[in-house]
């Protein structure tokens, strides 16, 4: 049996049957007593800055050799010294791209006039 | 005048408009609030039920819809559309509810009790209306809610469309694919539940 077997009619009558539920008893002064109840305040407020909890020890402990680091270095750059053990670094790579290129800031004028060699 | 019509102030249960209602209820007026719940409670309480599909907790959803009025009634734009922000508050609250998961534990559910003296047509008729209400619990919330408000409350087409914020072609589209899956799922019971129904004339 299918579908096209119950007619509208037929169905409506089916629905015509189908439960309706009462009121339930007391709805209203229970409803009565929900409206009389305290708003509650669902605002929940920041911490206090006083409420963090200090940092422990040991991170100050972590910080001194990196303040210290700092400081020799400012040290270093204010007094225009460097260490011999970085004096001989080796600085041709730099300069070696550069020549690679064949361009400099006094190679501009050449570039501009379309001598690349 | 019964305990629960003076438990909210409900004296002269039919007297005003319900913007008028409404424009004393936004002056924290409780009697005509109160008017306002009893114009309205089983309408938004069968709504309820018949959403979350006969649940014991259709009451307390149905009073959240009130409670949502009473706190801010200003929130109804029109005033005397009231009727149809009642049933999308309330309708929304039972399929949020519904959505949650909640419907699948309630044991209850469309249960409803029949007190009439005949004992084997109340069996006959009660099995009938609990296989009805069980293929209308099968529909999609939105086809359980269109069929609700057109056929058990009697909304217009176009009532009935404004208050599920849908043109009256989509309503109409909706009812129909609510009717024809009842009628897919009540085919293999049709004539007993004609039957039934036939005896009682």
């Amino acid at each position: 049996m299918n579908r096209k077997d119950m007619t509208d009619k037929e169905l409506d009558k089916l629905l015509a049957a189908a439960s309706q539920p009462a009121l339930p008893d007391g709805f209203a002064a229970r409803l009565q007593a929900r409206l009389e109840e305290p708003v509650v305040d669902n605002v929940i407020a920041f911490p206090q800055h006083s409420e963090r909890p200090a940092p422990p020890r040991r991170m100050w402990l972590a910080a001194l050799p990196l303040a210290a680091s700092l400081a020799f270095g400012i040290y270093l750059g204010a007094a225009g010294t460097l260490p011999e053990s970085l004096s001989g670094l080796d600085t041709s790579l730099v300069s070696d791209a550069g020549d690679a290129l064949g361009l400099g800031i006094e190679d501009t004028e050449s570039f501009l006039n379309g001598d690349l060699s | 005048m019964n305990a629960e019509t003076t438990a909210l102030g409900l004296q002269g249960l039919h007297h005003g408009s319900d913007a008028d209602l409404l424009a004393a209820a936004i002056r924290r007026d409780a009697a005509a609030f109160g008017r306002l719940v009893s114009r309205y409670h089983g309408l938004v309480y069968r709504i309820v039920w018949r959403v979350t599909k006969g649940s014991s907790e259709a009451e307390d959803i149905a009073q959240e819809a009130f409670l949502k009025l009473w706190k801010n009634p200003g929130q109804v734009r029109e005033p005397a559309a009231l009727k149809g922000w009642l049933v999308r508050v309330s309708s929304n609250l039972a399929m949020d509810w519904f959505r949650k998961g909640h419907g699948k534990a309630d044991a209850e559910m469309l249960d409803v009790a029949d007190e009439r003296p005949n004992a084997e047509a109340d069996l006959n008729r009660n099995w009938a209306a609990g296989r009805i209400d069980e293929a209308i619990g099968l529909l999609p919330e939105r086809q359980r809610l269109a069929l609700t408000l057109f056929h058990f409350e009697h909304f217009t087409q176009a009532e009935a469309a404004d208050a599920m914020d849908l043109t009256v072609d989509a309503f109409e589209s909706l009812l129909a694919r609510a009717r024809r899956s009842l009628k897919d799922t009540l085919a293999g019971d049709r004539q007993e539940l004609l039957a039934t129904f036939a005896k009682e004339g």
